[in-house]
């Protein structure tokens, strides 16, 4: 063995070159008296400090090549070599390769980003937890079994097979799960062939085989108390890394409608704010369709004031109220899609603009009616009441078919509309489970979760 | 077939559908709503009726207007229908009777043949439930047209009348028009109809009166202690104005709660007899004299006798008259083994019915004064 300058091992070699001569690609040679040892990582994926303190200031303590090595093998994070293919994909997800006493050697010294759990935006409580999940995938774990100190909570890895190699977990009470379910669901994740996976949402999509689906089958959350609270309920947590949300599986239709405030709040308070969130899907999906069934079809369901009023506010309206209903429905999709996209700091000024000046100015120029604009108004609004997101988007694309509906066949085809989606619900499932279950929980696992 | 051309039959079957919207498809703004029917006898000899219509004119903003806008169609023929396809030639939108709540015809026309007159009005399914039925003084035309000035924009007069959401007056009867079709056709009971007047200067409506209809028969004015009393005691009206004035007293009552029950107790070879209870609750509002509250018992004695003998009047005259809007009749053809000639057996008993009324009005207090 040379001792002055280390050799170059040539296996090594051959990875440095697969990698190209990338300007963070770093080949670290170390030497000290006569022990030596080759470092080769990527920087930018690689803690710094970290491979300080556990590698390079312990080789100089060392300063022994086969002690060194003995060390090395007894660390907690070192991985046997594989083949070639995975070494290369090791090295840009992390990994240091060490070669020391004419043996190759995988550390893991991950650069850990966005670990800081994030403040609640789209489910935000009063009274509830107020941080969220983190972007990273073992902070997010932590955060589970933080909350949630059951041996049963199983934790299952695995790579996603597209372009990203993005880290996925699944998280479970090994007890409580349906194992039916969770079969499925690995089939299904095994089987994903996409290019590019880059969020939860996005695997959510791929996860169910339907691919023209209006309702979700599975529920994104960003709150760590919904997610243990699903947990207890048998329900499968799946994980992204890259992703403040987490996937929940197999979901009903009752789920989407309900908000962690209730748990938080006394039995009377909470039945209103169910009561509310119904009302307002019930608004958000029915109001207009109302509107066009009672200004065109049916005047009679209604007081005769009302129904003059009505008549009396389309006077010089130009068109039909379908198609009234669907301009200003038009703004109002606008504007929310509007205020989403745009920055924080303006979209105050756009829903201002476009929800007092377009609403007053549309009824002078007589394009809609007063009580039109009150609707609209009553629609977008209880359209935020919904607590999950998800359900919210897709009650406005139903909303559309009823209007539709409507517009055809008036109260009747309201129903039959309304009907149609009933139908449908009852016939869509979630990995193998009902999604329209009435979820009776029954006394005895409310108990067991009482005292877990 | 492969799949595309169905689903391209589909798209074109769904466009040829949306054409096909246009026949039931009639906006609001397309529609003139008749808020209330008046029927009179025709002035020209040729025909029979005159049909009023009165049509609520939208407006557009209800705060701002200072009167309600209505306009009056009006026409003469043979039959009710008749005027009705003529008059919605009168009209570029589409008469809608959906929110038409009043039937007011004209006080002479209850006398004859009422079912020429009131097929029209019952065979449509859209207002039998909803439509109030009134005989119009002087004329339904004239009670229709008068538009009171305490009346708001976009709102009806009758309306408040007749569906307690206004006044809910014991003099005001109520009949809607199921009802006084099946008052008319049943044998036993006659049907009640509210008389609306108009005041002098046609400024105002008032109702305060009724009138027992049976068919083929002339009508029966029922005066204003009357009505008050068969709404108290048949429909369950209440509140101020009940008078009593007995034995030096003179008591204006109010009454919470009114009650009547009553047995026939008939048997062949026996005058036949019929068992009233009247039961009140109530408190005097207003006397003539100071009144002690430990004597309470004592006024509603008082008040007892003077009740049953204005009942006893009522069902009376009203047994004179031959007209039965309590439906006695009604209940002895329930009560009775049926037979054809119930009916003629029923009119043979009717004159000679015997009342002995038994009231039972309690008296909480005497009002509030401390």
């Amino acid at each position: 063995m040379p001792d002055s300058t280390p050799v170059f091992p040539p296996y090594m070699k051959s990875l440095q070159d697969a990698l190209g001569s990338s300007s963070d690609v770093v080949q670290l040679p170390l030497a000290i008296n006569k022990a030596e040892a080759q470092l080769l990582f990527v920087k930018t994926v690689v803690e710094g400090s970290i491979m300080q303190d556990t590698i390079i200031k312990p080789f100089y303590e060392i300063a022994d090549t086969e002690k060194f090595a003995e060390y090395l093998n007894g660390m907690p994070n070192h991985l046997q070599i594989p083949d070639s293919e995975e070494v290369l994909k090791k090295l840009v997800q992390g990994f240091v390769l060490i070669y020391c006493n004419e043996n190759y050697l995988l550390l893991e010294i991950r650069k850990l980003k966005n670990t800081v759990p994030l403040q609640t935006v789209l489910e935000s409580t009063i009274h509830g937890p107020q941080s969220a999940f983190s972007e990273d995938l073992e902070t997010n774990i932590g955060i589970i079994r933080q909350h949630y100190h059951q041996p049963d909570l199983f934790i299952e890895t695995m790579e996603l097979k597209d372009l990203s190699s993005r880290a996925v977990a699944l998280a479970y009470d090994r007890k409580k799960v349906n194992t039916q379910v969770l079969r499925r669901l690995k089939e299904q994740l095994r089987q994903i062939d996409e290019p590019l996976i880059q969020s939860a949402g996005d695997l959510a999509i791929r996860l169910t085989p339907r691919k023209l689906n209006i309702f979700p089958v599975s529920l994104l959350t960003e709150r760590p108390d919904r997610t243990i609270y699903n947990i207890t309920g048998g329900k499968i947590i799946v994980i992204v890394d890259g992703s403040p949300f987490v996937i929940m599986a197999p979901v009903l239709f009752f789920d989407f409608m309900v908000s962690m405030e209730e748990n938080y709040h006394t039995f009377f308070i909470s039945l209103f704010n169910t009561i509310l969130g119904w009302t307002g899907l019930m608004i958000c999906l029915l109001l207009p369709s109302f509107y066009i069934a009672f200004a065109s079809y049916s005047p009679e369901v209604l007081r005769t004031e009302l129904t003059l009023s009505i008549a009396g506010s389309r006077i010089g309206v130009p068109y039909p109220t379908f198609i009234e209903v669907l301009i200003m429905l038009l703004f109002v999709e606008l504007l929310t899609e509007a205020s989403i996209r745009l920055p924080k700091s303006i979209n105050a000024t756009a829903t201002t603009v476009g929800g007092l000046i377009l609403g007053t100015a549309s009824v002078e120029a007589a394009i809609a009616s007063n009580i039109l604009i009150i609707t609209i108004a009553a629609v977008a609004i209880a359209n935020f009441v919904i607590p999950i997101n998800e359900l919210s988007f897709a009650i406005r694309i139903c909303r559309i078919l009823l209007i539709a509906f409507t517009s055809l066949f008036g109260l009747i085809g309201l129903i039959s509309g309304f009907l149609f989606i009933i139908i449908h619900l009852v016939n869509i499932d979630s990995y193998g489970q009902p999604y329209l279950r009435i979820p009776w929980r029954d006394k005895s696992s409310e108990k067991e979760v009482g005292s877990g | 077939m492969s799949r595309w051309h169905k689903k391209g039959l589909l798209v074109v079957t769904i466009l040829l559908i949306s054409f096909l919207a246009g026949c039931a498809y009639k906006s609001v703004d397309k529609r003139s709503f008749v808020v209330s029917v008046g029927v009179d006898p025709a002035e020209n000899d040729d025909d029979r009726y005159k049909v009023t219509l009165k049509i609520a004119k939208p407006i557009a903003s209800l705060r701002q207007a200072t009167e309600t806008e209505y306009t009056y169609l009006t026409t003469e023929a043979e039959t009710v229908s008749e005027a009705i396809r003529i008059l919605e030639t009168h009209n570029d939108k589409v008469v809608d009777f959906s929110q038409a709540k009043i039937l007011a015809i004209h006080h002479e026309l209850l006398s004859g043949d009422l079912q020429l007159l009131m097929d029209y009005f019952t065979r449509r399914g859209d207002i039998q439930l909803i439509m109030y039925v009134a005989a119009a003084k002087p004329s339904a035309e004239e009670v229709l047209k008068v538009e009171p000035i305490l009346e708001a924009a976009g709102e009806n007069t009758l309306y408040n009348f007749f569906d307690d959401t206004g006044t809910e007056s014991p003099f005001v009867t109520t009949s809607f028009l199921f009802e006084f079709r099946r008052d008319v056709l049943t044998f036993g009971k006659d049907a009640v109809l509210p008389i609306v007047r108009t005041s002098k200067n046609k400024d105002e409506l008032v109702i305060n009166t009724a009138l027992v209809i049976k068919e083929n028969h002339e009508p029966v004015d029922l005066n204003r202690t009357q009505t008050k009393l068969y709404n108290t005691f048949m429909e369950g009206a209440n509140g101020y104005g009940y008078q009593a004035h007995n034995s030096g007293y003179i008591f204006t009552l109010t009454f919470d709660r009114a009650k009547m029950n009553y047995k026939l107790g008939i048997v062949p070879g026996q005058t036949p007899q019929a068992d009233i209870k009247v039961k009140a609750v109530g408190a005097i509002s207003q006397s003539n004299k100071t009144l002690s509250l430990n004597r309470l018992p004592e006024y509603s004695e008082v008040t007892n006798k003077e009740l049953s003998k204005e009942m006893e009047k009522l069902f009376k005259k009203m047994q004179k008259e031959k007209v039965d809007p309590f439906g006695f009749g009604l209940r002895y053809r329930a009560t009775r083994f049926h037979t054809d000639q119930i009916e003629e057996d029923w009119n043979e008993i009717y004159p000679d019915l015997v009342f002995n009324v038994q009231s039972d009005v309690k008296l909480k207090s005497l009002g509030a004064i401390k």
